[in-house]
């Protein structure tokens, strides 16, 4: 079980990035490094290549559109943490990058160049990892205790306990009202954190889709949020629901405007949410 | 049938998809995998998981929040 605590950046790379100091080269010859600070303009272009990471690119998206909402601190809360994921991706991209130049310049040291050294991934977070890693090695050490198993029936019987409370508390509070905001920021941020020190159970990683295996998810998710789109630009204005042209939101309105669907819907977003940190 | 049957329609064909997506993954020995495995394949970097994370909480927040 892999456990860590602290700080997660990856020295030079990552793990079994093994980089070349002077005393190995001879001193004196020129030897690629792990990144170091870098100036203004090289944080743009390092945050620019992370944004080529497609949930960057959707929580951008989402960000533009949650601002045209006339939610513009929602927007700019978006941004900022798809941003600073940009800039984490960009930086793993760059220590990877270092890592292998490392690897390379060692083995040309030596006078050969392996022929199945890894060439460095055009992903930026170093996608292509082995088919059937362990989660500990494919996404990094976790500060959490990895499980191996789902939860016991105790912390699952107790967990749904604590949800049921939570949805019926929550959902008894108007919508949009304090309470009901601190509710849902407090549950989502404890959720983020939780999922920014990794994963908390050990899990098999599939290996990379092919472009062909994953058409139909693609496919669907453009679809789906083409229509919402096509739907919201439908509407008399921006903020104003329509009957014609109803976006997901107006539809669940109805449902929403009572206590037990406001808890049902919570029940179901708690629901998802673990399905989600147990990945 | 007018447009905000045509609307709704839209969305049920598009969950209709993403189930009967997730059952030919599941029951067949089509290439596609399941919706579990893409969110496990997308979540395996701190940039995926945290990503999804966030546009999770972002849905309890667009629905109850302020």
């Amino acid at each position: 079980m892999a456990r860590s605590g602290g700080s997660r950046r990856p020295e030079a790379g990552g793990p079994g990035c093994d980089p070349v100091t002077d005393d190995q080269a001879g001193g004196g010859a020129a030897m690629p490094a792990a990144p170091d600070r870098a100036g203004f303009v090289e944080r743009v272009m390092i945050t620019l290549s992370g944004a080529r990471q497609p949930i960057v690119a959707i929580l951008l998206a989402i960000s533009f559109f949650t601002v045209i909402s006339g939610k513009p601190v929602d927007g700019l809360l978006l941004f900022v943490v798809a941003t600073a994921l940009a800039w984490d991706a960009g930086m793993r991209a760059r220590e990877q990058a270092a890592c292998e130049a490392a690897r390379a310049y060692r083995a040309g040291l030596a006078g050969t160049v392996p022929h199945d050294a890894p060439a460095a991934s055009p992903w930026p977070d170093g996608a292509d990892q082995p088919a059937g890693a362990p989660a500990d090695q494919a996404a990094g050490p976790s500060a959490w205790r990895l499980r191996t198993t789902r939860p016991g029936l105790r912390v699952l019987a107790l967990g749904s306990a604590a949800a049921m409370i939570y949805a019926l508390v929550v959902g008894s509070f108007d919508r949009y009202s304090w309470p009901a905001t601190a509710g849902v920021v407090g549950l989502g941020a404890g959720v983020v954190i939780v999922g920014w020190g990794g994963p908390t159970r050990q899990r098999e990683i599939p290996a990379r889709f092919s472009r062909t295996a994953v058409i139909p998810w693609t496919s669907l998710l453009v679809v789906g949020g083409l229509w919402e789109l096509a739907a919201l630009l439908g509407q008399p204005n921006i903020e104003t629901g329509s009957y014609a042209h109803p976006t997901i939101s107006t539809l669940t309105d109805p449902l929403l405007s009572s206590t037990p669907g406001r808890a049902f819907a919570l029940l179901a977003w708690i629901a998802l949410g673990f399905f989600l940190v147990e990945r | 049938m007018n447009s905000h049957d045509i609307t709704v329609l839209g969305f049920l064909i598009v969950l209709a998809g993403l189930i009967g997506t997730d059952l030919a993954a599941r029951t067949t020995r089509a290439q596609v995998p399941t919706f579990a495995q893409v969110f496990t394949r997308i979540m395996r970097t701190r940039t995926g998981r945290v990503g999804i994370l966030v546009a999770w909480a972002w849905i309890g927040l667009h629905f109850f929040a302020k």
